[in-house]
């Protein structure tokens, strides 16, 4: 390889290493709003009405620094929604939620969880539906029901979400709750059961995020192997779990991100190798050279 | 080397330049993007919509007279009709019968009436025979019993009388025997010679003393008898008035039997006349049924050739004294609702401004609350449904933001604001979580305490990315 098609090379393996880190790195950050949250997801099929309500009012019991943050919600695809006029229709991802969306969607407009006559919407659905994504505050026609769109989402694309209401059949089979700081996804989901009487297996989609988990797998004493033993076969349930459950269109945005941002992370690696390589191991003397 | 320096420098400054745009670039990509308003001052609008339908405000029975035969039906419900509009047709044949019929049965009263009439002055006159009869009886008996006990008193007292005189008598005689006596020892003396006359005289006075003991006593025997056949006169008198007595009141008590059948009749004759006048009524209206108002029909009880009841055979719904709208509101939208408040009502191609709330009811079965807001437009009919909605406009804050920009934990509300920092290389926007208090909100805007942030504030309300406390992030134009 002549000595400017090294160089250029080089460059260009130093430039593709910087893109994909940036990549990585912007990949990354997308599923860091996910690194506090918890997703509890309920296998006998959707937390009941009652068991809602009875956890809205537990929560005004509660004191302060013993409540928990969390949403119930569940996801349908492939619904229909219409303009004010029904002069359009689209099909979208339906995400019915039962508490603030911040805990769900953790950026972009807040939709409250006494909002039940508004709604956001993905980007691409409001382009589907209204031609444009400066959807705001128009009005959209679900199920006989008017939602004025308070906001506009860029990710998830594709999605509408709303307030659970009485008149509307939803699913919500998964709560997804913050975490309190210094407390594992464990403690999480064991807290939440304990105080609320709510049942549920957690979603180790920090299996993907950290290494934390890796410390769960440590028993009381390093020499308890049945310990060992015990942890490994809990965390290995909870990866199948992960890997069998049906993933929502957020949760695929995650993992889709996660994958990214490793695959660009390790492009990164190997351009960035492959650079070093281009480097010459000596800078050539020039003296030297004319001396021979 | 002049040669070398330059072309040095000119390496750096291209690579200065890449790194610039990588820079750039990678900055654009990992800083958060935000739209930030300030707050304004406004009013939190309260906006309750709810829908309802129009109903009527009052509602009237059409009424007719029972048992008459159907013979057409002109209207169905939901259908508006005017006043004397024909709603439906009686078959004047039949009604002519039920006429006749009715007649008839006053007939049978009246005769029914007259025949009790008759029997009861019978029982008068019968009455009446027998009341003087009883007199009549009463003072025979009186004379009868009270001459025989005159008699029995009669023969009494004459017993009585026979014995006083033969005491008086017979006392004479042993006053005159006694003074013979006192003679008769002076005289015995004289004359003791004939014990004959002495022994004789003896038998003599025993003789008659024994005559007189069976005088005395027979005598007694008839005052006895005498004074039993008093007491027995006296016994029958009183007994015999006792019972003439009896009968002149029994005579005099005797009930006339009242026979209420007469009353009775004539409250059904009255009854029925007045139900002839109303069938003659209907005749001459050749059996039509009309509308006693304008209105809409709400129900219809009429079947062709089923017969009418008693009760009503349509119910309408009176349109001149107007209608009203009622619709149901949920507990928590029912604090921006009073009474009075102004309403705007839809329809379908109509919008009515300025109307009010009547009047707010509680719904006991969920709590709803009812509102009724009375309507006398035109542009709306009866059955139609509407939307109803009320504006609340609160009070003026100073400081409103998009709601969709608080975040909320642990009861705890914070929103995001954007502030200027400086760094090393320049001027960078770093997001701050401040903590508000919310005084009022609706779905769009919250009313935030003063204290919380000034009309200059940043304020976060929309990101691509997520951003916590610390995060740069890059302003862009909504």
């Amino acid at each position: 390889m002549s000595k400017y098609g090294r160089y250029i090379g080089g460059a260009m393996c130093l430039l593709s290493a910087i893109c994909l880190f940036i990549a990585g790195t912007t990949y990354w950050q997308k599923t860091a709003c996910y690194e506090n949250y918890v997703t509890i997801i309920n296998q006998t099929g959707s937390y009941e009405e009652e068991l809602c309500n009875h956890i809205d009012e537990k929560q005004e019991t509660l004191e302060k620094d013993k409540r928990m943050n969390f949403t119930f919600w569940g996801e349908e695809a492939d619904v229909f929604i219409s303009d004010k006029d029904n002069l359009r229709q689209t099909k979208t991802t339906l995400l019915t939620i039962r508490g603030s969306s911040e805990y769900l969607i953790p950026y972009g407009k807040i939709l409250k969880k006494e909002d039940t006559k508004g709604c956001l919407m993905g980007k691409k659905t409001a382009e589907k539906l209204f031609g444009t994504y400066r959807a705001e505050n128009l009005y959209v026609k679900y199920e006989n029901q008017m939602f004025q769109v308070r906001g506009i989402l860029n990710e998830p694309e594709d999605i509408f979400v709303i307030q659970k209401q009485s008149t509307i059949d939803a699913m919500l089979n998964r709560i997804i709750i913050k975490r309190k700081p210094h407390s594992t996804v464990m403690e999480t989901v064991e807290n939440l059961c304990v105080t609320y009487g709510v049942g549920g297996k957690a979603l180790r989609f920090d299996f993907y995020r950290s290494f934390s988990w890796i410390l769960e797998l440590i028993p009381g004493k390093w020499s308890d192997f049945p310990g060992w033993k015990q942890n490994t076969s809990a965390a290995k349930e909870e990866w199948q779990l992960l890997k069998g459950s049906e993933k929502s269109m957020s949760e695929l945005k995650f993992l889709s991100h996660t994958k990214k941002a490793m695959g660009c992370f390790a492009c990164g690696c190997v351009a960035a190798v492959l650079f070093m390589n281009t480097i010459p191991k000596k800078i050539p003397n020039k003296k030297s050279a004319v001396s021979k | 080397m002049k040669k070398i320096a330059i072309k040095c420098f000119t390496i750096f400054l291209v690579i200065m330049f890449l790194c610039t745009v990588i820079s750039r670039v990678a900055d654009s990509l990992t800083v958060a993007k935000v739209t930030a308003e300030t707050a304004s001052a406004k009013k939190i609008e309260h906006i309750v919509e709810a829908e309802g339908m129009v109903e009527k405000n009052r509602e009237l029975a059409v009424l007719t007279e029972s048992d008459l035969l159907v013979k057409t039906v002109y209207v169905g419900e939901g259908e508006k009709v005017e006043e004397n509009a024909v709603l439906a047709e009686i078959d004047v044949t039949q009604l002519e019968e039920v006429m006749q019929g009715i007649r008839n049965e006053i007939k049978v009263m009246e005769l029914q009436n007259q025949q009790a009439k008759k029997t009861e002055e019978n029982a008068q006159t019968s009455k009446e025979t027998s009341q003087n009869r009883a007199k009549e009886d009463y003072n025979r008996t009186v004379q009868e019993n009270s001459a025989m006990l005159q008699k029995a008193q009669k023969e009494l007292e004459a017993a009585k009388e026979a014995l006083n005189a033969y005491q008086k008598t017979t006392e004479k005689q042993i006053t005159n025997k006694n003074l013979q006596q006192t003679q008769g020892e002076g005289e015995a003396k004289e004359k003791s010679v004939s014990s004959e006359n002495s022994q004789a005289t003896p038998t003599l006075v025993a003789q008659s003393q024994v005559s007189e003991e069976s005088q005395l006593e027979s005598l007694q025997a008839e005052i006895k008898r005498a004074q039993e056949a008093y007491d027995s006169a006296k016994t029958s008198y009183e007994q015999a008035l006792r019972e003439a007595v009896r009968q002149v009141e029994d005579a005099e008590n005797a009930l006339v039997s009242q026979d209420a059948s007469i009353e009775v009749n004539n409250i059904s004759i009255e009854e029925k006349k007045g139900k002839l006048e109303k069938l003659e009524k209907i005749r001459q209206a050749e059996g039509k049924i009309t509308a006693p108002v304008s209105g809409v029909i709400i129900q219809s009880f009429l079947s062709v050739g089923q017969k009418t009841t008693d009760t009503a055979c349509f119910t309408m719904a009176d349109i001149s004294s107007g209608m009203r709208f009622v619709a149901e509101i949920c507990k928590e939208d029912a604090k921006y609702v009073q009474v009075g408040s102004k309403v705007t009502l839809k329809t379908a191609g109509n919008s009515m401004k300025d109307l009010k709330v009547e009047s707010l009811e509680k719904n006991e079965d969920n709590e709803n609350l009812k509102v009724t807001v009375l309507l006398t437009s035109d542009k709306i009919s009866i059955g139609d449904s509407a939307t109803m909605t009320v504006i609340n406009q609160s009070e003026l804050y100073d400081t409103a933001v998009p709601y969709s920009a608080i975040h909320s934990e642990d009861d705890r509300n914070y929103i995001y604001v954007a502030e200027q920092e400086e760094t090393i290389l320049r001027k960078e926007y770093i997001a701050r979580a401040i903590e508000v208090e919310i005084l009022d909100k609706n779905e769009k805007y919250a009313a935030l305490s003063a204290q919380a942030i000034d009309l200059e504030t940043k304020i976060i309300t929309d990101s691509d990315r997520y951003i916590e406390a610390g995060s740069r992030v890059r302003l862009q134009n909504p």
